[in-house]
């Protein structure tokens, strides 16, 4: 389903006009963005993808001649009608803001301002700029933005609204006083799929004027979605530009290829994802050459040694790329159907149940009120039951607040729940860790959701993956080192790892040493909750591949609770989706996403933005080997 | 693949504003004065020199005292017994305060509870009263000044390192290590305790400086050192009476004591936090 409407591609009249933006880190001495340029027209819509630190964002805030403390717009136009904004003085910028440009940014609780009502905030932006009659106008931008623009609502403040009311009513100040260009930073990540969909709608028939909108996000398939055009950011500068059609069919460029095999699909044949090796490369640590060489398959010393310019192709489409000939001619797709490679694995027949969940109920009780006495108490699972066999992985599913995180810490031992049991084995697992023997601790591990805080500071990798050695098997000096070495071995880091310190790593690194503590411990479940969520599509890929091979080659079950089910869909033998802590679907993986029975998989489903079923790799995929 | 090198120029933001630097040379200045004074002093603190309340001179810049002995030298004699016991005290209410605030945020509950409710019964009494109040009701000594600074201190410590701990209690780390089923001490000791080493290093040097002036001004009101002996707090009490005739003999004592407690507050105001702490300025402040 396509949310671009046919008239915007024709329009072809510029908007606004980009050249040789460059902006650079006064404290670092290096450039974040170097030799941006890009047109767009009325009505049209870009989107601008790329990884986490590859300089989006500050791409997108120098279109408002904005940068961040520490960091300056060194050179470049941003050429709006008549109007350089770059050149503009503070004054004359201060009245494009909002009037010429807008923003909506990424965070809107925190966008919103949290004392003032919502209506005031849109016309406020109105009044700044000169508007009369400035009530209707509020009106009318609420209701352009599918909210209600009742005096009621009008009067309301933001934390009297949902999470996408907000990120709404953030839309409508952008949109409040038709400037000729929205910049939008990620303005639909952190919110559920269902209201993500609801707001993309929003978007795509706002964007129905004369008004061109640059999107910004990791997420591919909200920019497949949205966006006429595509530009492709690798360490600070473009490396692909081109429609939105061409692009994802038949991207050129290395990088555009592997970021799309690296996208797991909801719609279409079940592909396995393919992460790209290393992580992505830091402002101070770009080469001299292309920037993206080091991660390259194709790269040789002349790439590394001269940057190779943005070059028009024959399909009217810009690559950086200095091979493109040879890419062309050698690239194939690595990523294979899952129906290969569970034959690749063989995964044995599905003996013995290894955990046993039945009519688990858990809640948080709670007291408020005056001196604590109106006692409130909330059940987040509601009755779950499920088996999970050996070697098997069960995917949880569900919205935020649908359970699921507090049914992973119920197994794990972290939260008591109020009724219910959990076998291990045949046996009664004990309520919290603390009345859990010590094979019954060990036998359940996991790994959490955000990287940053699952692993002590003040502790060395060594140090953080020995602990659990030393406490379940006993082992010192010698014996625990070689052992750490193994598991660094196995989650596939280098054993020279040992001695880093947490905050020296990256993200898919830190989580690759969680998943190696939790290793130690040799657990017969192993709950992985969210574990890739903060992780950029390339190192989730990775993870997720390696997640797959431990499970099949340890024979750990494994329990995976996700929110994102194109994930769940690469990675599970079953999925369980749950819904305000009721199960809704208990169903093998591929039945649920083929022919979901619950009506709310089935919403779920439809709401997920997702590549085009012949978008790349699609026509190459069974060819491997 | 190896560790990211430090960018160019980098430099880590500081915890400190320029403020609570100055603050902290101020109050590094005075108690180094306190340590190493005794040591350039020209006379002994006992010395009689000449007639009371004598003018400046040359070789006694800040003239006599009350019993004619030299200004200068018991000023610079007179830090030393007060800052052995406000470290001697800090380090006694660390070791209470420390341990109750650590249980405080592991357990939370009932026993956490209960052990906040204490100290905060402890908080209703100014740190000076509290101490006024217990050497009255056991006479005076030095031990004593010594553990009622130390039971002044502990509740504020407590709360400032269970603010600090709680911050870091729910932690994946932490977490992991309940799944894992550490003990307790374990926990708190190696997860909690030095991740939230920054801004509890902060609380203790304000803590050790804010004892002196506790001491100093036990001393001043006769509940500590005795005389012949010199301490700042006792120097100001002996000359009050002859301020007017020779302003000088309380000067250097004062200065120091109004120093320490200026410094004091710069450096609470300015403590902006760390990337790996908590600001606790708003904390530091609140339980004082």
């Amino acid at each position: 389903m396509s949310l671009v409407p046919a008239e915007a591609r024709s329009v072809s009249e510029t908007a606004v006009s980009v050249s040789d933006l460059r902006v650079e880190s006064l404290t670092h001495g290096v450039d974040i963005v170097a030799d941006v340029s890009f047109d767009v027209a009325k009505g049209e819509a870009l989107g601008v993808v790329g990884e986490s630190g590859c300089g989006k964002t500050t791409m997108a805030m120098a279109l408002l001649g904005y940068a961040r403390p520490g960091t300056r717009i060194a050179e470049g136009r941003v050429q709006l009608g008549d109007q350089n904004l770059l050149d503009a003085r503070p004054r004359g910028l201060q009245d494009a803001r909002g009037r010429r440009v807008s923003f909506v940014p990424q965070n809107p609780p925190k966008a919103l301002s949290p004392g003032m009502r919502v209506g005031r905030q849109v016309a406020e932006m109105l009044a700044v700029h000169g508007f009369s009659e400035v009530d209707d106008h509020v009106r009318a931008a609420f209701a352009a933005a599918q909210l209600p623009s009742d005096a009621a609502f009008l009067r309301r403040y933001p934390h009297q609204l949902s999470g996408g009311q907000q990120q709404r009513v953030a839309i409508a100040i952008a949109f409040a006083c038709k400037p000729d260009l929205i910049v939008m930073d990620e303005p639909t990540t952190g919110l559920d799929v269902i209201t993500q969909a609801r707001l993309l709608e929003v978007i795509a028939e706002l964007r129905g004027g004369d008004a061109a909108i640059v999107y910004v996000s990791h997420d591919l398939g909200v920019v497949r979605r949205l966006a006429d055009r595509v530009i492709v950011m690798y360490g600070g500068s473009v490396v692909e530009e081109g429609s939105a059609d061409e692009l994802f069919r038949h991207p050129r460029h290395p990088y555009t290829r592997r970021l799309l095999e690296a996208i797991p699909r909801v719609r279409g044949r079940a592909i396995r994802p393919v992460g790209i090796p290393g992580s992505a490369v830091e402002p101070w640590n770009r080469p001299a050459g292309c920037v993206f060489a080091d991660r390259c398959d194709f790269a040789t010393d002349a790439c590394r040694a001269e940057r190779p310019r943005l070059a028009r192709t024959e399909k009217g489409s810009l690559v950086r790329c200095s091979r493109l000939a040879y890419v062309d001619a050698h690239a194939r797709p690595q990523a294979v159907t899952l129906r290969e490679a569970r034959e690749d694995a063989s995964v044995p027949a599905a003996a013995d149940v290894r955990l046993i969940v039945r009519d688990l109920v858990a809640g948080y009780r709670g007291r408020v009120g005056w001196r604590g006495r109106t006692q409130t108490s909330l059940i987040a699972v509601a009755g779950v039951s499920f088996e999970l066999a050996a070697g098997r992985c069960l995917a949880v599913v569900g919205e935020s607040g649908s359970g699921k995180t507090t049914l992973a810490r119920c197994i794990a031992g972290l939260h008591a729940p109020a009724a219910g049991d959990v076998l291990l084995d045949g046996a009664p697992l004990g309520v919290t860790s603390r009345e859990r023997s010590r094979d019954e601790r060990r036998g359940v591990q996991m790994v959490f959701q955000d990287p940053d805080s699952s692993l002590n500071p003040s502790m060395n990798v060594g140090q953080i993956i020995g602990r659990p050695l030393r406490q379940f098997h006993g082992l010192r000096g010698r014996a625990e080192a070689a052992r750490v070495g193994e598991l660094l071995e196995l989650v596939r880091l280098p054993a020279a790892f040992r001695s880093r310190a947490p905050r020296t790593l990256s993200g898919g690194e830190k989580q690759r040493v969680a998943l190696a503590r939790a290793l130690a411990a040799e657990p017969r479940v192993l709950v992985c909750d969210e574990v890739t969520s903060a992780l950029d599509v390339a190192v989730q890929a990775s993870m997720l591949e390696l997640l797959d091979d431990l499970r099949t080659s340890l024979q750990m079950s494994m329990l995976f609770i996700s929110h994102d089910l194109a994930v769940v869909r690469t990675i599970s033998d079953a999925v369980l989706v749950l819904e305000s802590g009721h199960v809704r679907e208990a169903n093998a993986t591929e039945p649920v996403f083929n022919s979901p029975s619950a009506p709310y998989t089935r919403a779920l489903l439809d709401a997920i933005p997702d590549l085009r079923p012949d978008d790349y790799p699609a026509e190459a995929v069974t060819s491997r080997g | 693949m190896s560790a990211p090198p430090p960018p160019r120029g980098w430099r880590r933001r500081s915890s400190f504003s320029w403020t609570a630097r100055v603050g902290m040379v101020i109050a590094t200045a005075i108690v180094l004065v306190g340590l190493v004074g005794p040591f350039f002093a020209p006379d002994g603190p006992a010395d009689t020199i000449g007639a009371a309340y004598g003018n400046p001179s040359s070789g006694h810049p800040f003239g006599l005292d009350y019993l004619g002995r030299d200004v200068l030298s018991r000023f610079l004699w007179g830090g030393r017994t007060a800052l052995v016991m406000a470290l001697l005290a800090t380090l006694l209410g660390y070791a209470i305060g420390l341990s109750i605030g650590l249980a405080a945020a592991y357990s939370r509950g009932i026993f956490g509870g209960l052990l906040m409710r204490a100290s905060d019964v402890l908080l209703a009494f100014p740190g000076m009263i509290f101490v006024l109040l217990l050497l009255s009701a056991y006479g005076s000594s030095i031990t004593l000044v010594i553990v009622a600074v130390a039971l002044a201190n502990a509740p504020r410590i407590a709360r400032i390192v269970r603010a600090a701990a709680l911050e870091v209690v729910d932690l994946a780390y932490v977490e992991a290590a309940r799944i894992r089923g550490e003990r307790a001490w374990y926990v708190t000791l190696r997860e909690i305790l030095p991740n939230i080493k920054s801004p509890i290093l902060v609380d203790f040097g304000v803590r050790v400086t804010g004892s002196i002036l506790l001491v100093a001004s036990v001393s001043f009101l006769g509940f500590g050192l005795q005389p012949p002996s010199a301490d700042w707090g006792l120097i100001v009490s002996e000359n009050r009476a002859g301020m007017t005739i020779q302003p000088w003999s309380v000067v250097p004592a004062v200065a120091a004591i109004g120093l320490l407690t200026v410094a004091i507050n710069l450096i609470i105001d300015g403590y902006r936090g760390s990337a790996d702490g908590i600001g606790l300025a708003e904390h530091v402040a609140r339980s004082r």
